[in-house]
């Protein structure tokens, strides 16, 4: 098989919600180990472009190949095996168990009952978990109740339990809104350090932040790409000035 | 930072036999170890009391009946508002059995048949009556219907994606279905007497003390062993899962979890402890009947794990205990005020004690911790 550079193919996909056509026939490629941003106004599609990578919305035409793999195939969970992580853009972690047992839920094992039931850590699950809670800066609050982190800390919390799950490619939806500044530089700094060994689609409408991040940025515009880029052309193109970014 | 390491180097099991970190589980299963051999000996001294011991094990029974909804509405969040059917349909398939050992002791004298049966003009035992003389079918079938009920229903309901209260809803129409059938004379249950008049068990007289007594020890057998398998599971990654199914369903599926499957086979483990403590009451009380399957019974059992506090697992246990302690007392004084003063309590613990009975040890420490 011909090795295939492209992580992630996204073909004349098109989704339509009674008629409103959220994704109009749209077509991306995202290399391997990139980090990339999506930008573009409300109702662009930045959402339902991430819900069908994930599976949570059905595709009506066209295809996504993840790893030469068409997802149309498989089930939310069996996608999430093949390794594509998902954060959403309110923090979704598990509120009710420590810091630590969120990690260790997300740690990337067989996921049946009967293993889940049976199967305790390995030395080397555990340094993955020491490793993961370094890098998220959370060792000091392993045993708490994920309830009682601040909001940026949930953040890097289910940030981290996607670092568990060993995915390829994640997925992050507007990662620093709400954050301060202080929180959304951190946040910055952790995505750039975890980027280096994986590929990361984070969907931002925060500018400074995204330029902060010095990434490839693609514009969405009613369901399509309307352009993609580094920052300063994005910055100069009319279109991207007309639709999103404003005079 | 090797404290997890070394905690997870004992083994799991261990453990659980150790109860450790479980004082009040541990507490819990020492009391019902002693009344397992204090009781039935009390029992069988005392001459003139020949009805407390069946009482306690029908506390027991109800005890065990309130865990197994625990395990599933106090982790996965999963509210059974119909758990009453797989304690009835358990219950049925002990009565089966208790029926076909009457033999030819009924009013009509029939060797073959069951008086109800005789009654309704039938020639022979309908099929689905088959097996049921043997004790060791019967059991199995104690098992195995109310867990197949379980495990199609909650495909069928979990597959679709029903959650939540619309689940709940459609657990009170399986047992409203249930009752309605059950009520009916020729569905082949003995329509609303239900089976009774049970003559033995294995052999024993059913009303014996002796026989009485080793009821009593099977109930709360079964009951410690219902705990520690529930405990077990709890204690594992399970319980954290069930967690995160019941708090962010969606976050579980996209850490790759079939939270479908899950949810299914926490639901039918359930159906199955509830099915086994509706086999241990009916020769206890010495009847079943449709009114097992009505839907106030099933919330009834709602109502005690949330006096006992939910997600606890002994909540449930003392709830339950609690509950029908009261509920027997009061009966005798005056069966109107009873039903108004369970209202009453349980609108006063889900004000003062969200976490129900559980909370009171907490209130107790906060008092004595301030003097």
């Amino acid at each position: 098989m011909v090795e295939n550079k492209n992580i992630l193919e996204v073909k004349n996909v098109t989704v339509s919600f009674d008629g409103f056509k959220a994704l109009n026939s749209l077509s991306l490629e995202i290399k391997k180990s990139q980090m990339i941003a999506i930008i573009g106004p409300n109702g662009a599609g930045k959402t339902t472009l991430q819900d069908v990578i994930t599976g949570k919305t059905k595709i009506d035409n066209g295809k996504i190949y993840f790893k030469n793999n068409d997802l149309s195939q498989f089930s939310e969970h069996a996608i999430v095996e093949l390794g594509i992580g998902r954060k959403f853009q309110r923090p979704t972690i598990i509120e009710n168990i420590s810091v630590w047992d969120n990690l260790c839920i997300a740690l990337n094992t067989k996921k049946t009952f009967l293993s889940c039931l049976l199967t305790k850590l390995k030395q080397k699950d555990l340094n993955k978990l020491l490793e993961i809670i370094n890098t998220i800066n959370l060792e000091e609050k392993k045993n708490l109740i994920a309830k009682n982190l601040s909001h940026g800390e949930k953040q890097w919390l289910e940030i981290g339990m996607l670092l568990m799950q060993e995915s390829d490619l994640l997925l992050i939806d507007e990662p620093v809104a709400g954050m301060t500044e202080t929180e959304t530089k951190k946040t910055s700094d952790l995505l750039l350090n975890i980027a280096k060994d994986r590929t990361i689609i984070v969907v931002e409408h925060d500018m400074n932040f995204i330029e902060s991040l010095n990434v490839e940025i693609i514009v969405l515009h009613e369901g399509r790409v309307l352009t993609r880029g580094n920052m300063n052309s994005i910055k100069r193109n009319k279109q991207v000035i007309d639709v999103y970014l404003g005079r | 930072m090797n404290k997890q390491l070394t905690e997870n180097k004992k083994s799991l099991i261990t453990n659980i036999f150790l109860l450790l970190g479980d004082t009040t589980g541990k507490y819990l299963i020492t009391i019902l170890i002693i009344s397992i051999f204090l009781l039935p000996i009390l029992h069988i001294y005392i001459p003139e009391d020949s009805y407390t011991i069946s009482l306690l094990g029908k506390y027991l029974c109800f005890a065990l009946l309130a865990l197994s909804l625990d395990l599933i509405w106090g982790y996965a969040g999963i509210l059974s508002l119909g758990h009453g059917a797989f304690f009835g349909l358990g219950g049925y398939m002990m009565g089966m059995h208790l029926m076909r050992e009457i033999g030819d002791r009924g009013v009509y004298g029939n060797p073959e048949l069951p008086d109800f049966m005789v009654f309704l003009n039938w020639e022979k035992l309908p099929w689905f009556w088959y097996g049921f003389d043997s004790f060791l079918f019967a059991s199995l079938m104690v098992i195995l219907v109310p867990g197949l009920l379980a495990f199609i229903f909650s495909a069928l309901a979990f597959g679709s994606r029903v959650t939540g209260v619309y689940f709940s809803i459609i657990t009170q129409a399986l047992v409203f279905t249930l009752m309605l059938a059950f009520f009916q004379n020729n569905f082949g249950f003995g329509g609303n007497n239900g089976l009774t008049d049970f003559k033995d068990i294995l052999g024993k007289d059913i009303s014996s003390k002796e026989t009485r007594g080793a009821l009593y020890i099977c109930s709360a057998f079964m009951l410690i062993l219902g705990y520690l398998i529930c405990r077990i599971i709890i204690s594992s990654k399970i319980g954290n899962i069930l967690v995160g199914i019941r708090d962010r369903e969606t976050r579980m599926r996209f850490l790759g979890y079939n939270t479908t499957v899950f949810k299914i086979i926490i639901f039918t483990i359930s159906a199955v402890l509830a099915g086994i403590a509706g086999a241990l009451y009916v020769p206890q009380v010495g009847i079943i009947n449709p009114g097992e399957f009505s839907p106030i019974k099933s919330i009834e059992i709602v109502v005690w794990v949330a006096l006992g506090g939910r997600g606890f697992l002994y909540g449930a246990i003392i709830g339950a205990i609690v509950v029908n302690v009261l509920k027997s007392y009061l009966t005798i004084i005056s069966p109107e005020i009873w039903i108004i003063f369970l209202g009453l309590i349980f609108i006063l613990v889900t004000i003062y004690l969200p976490n129900g009975l559980t909370d009171l040890r907490r209130l107790i420490k906060r008092y004595y911790g301030r003097k």
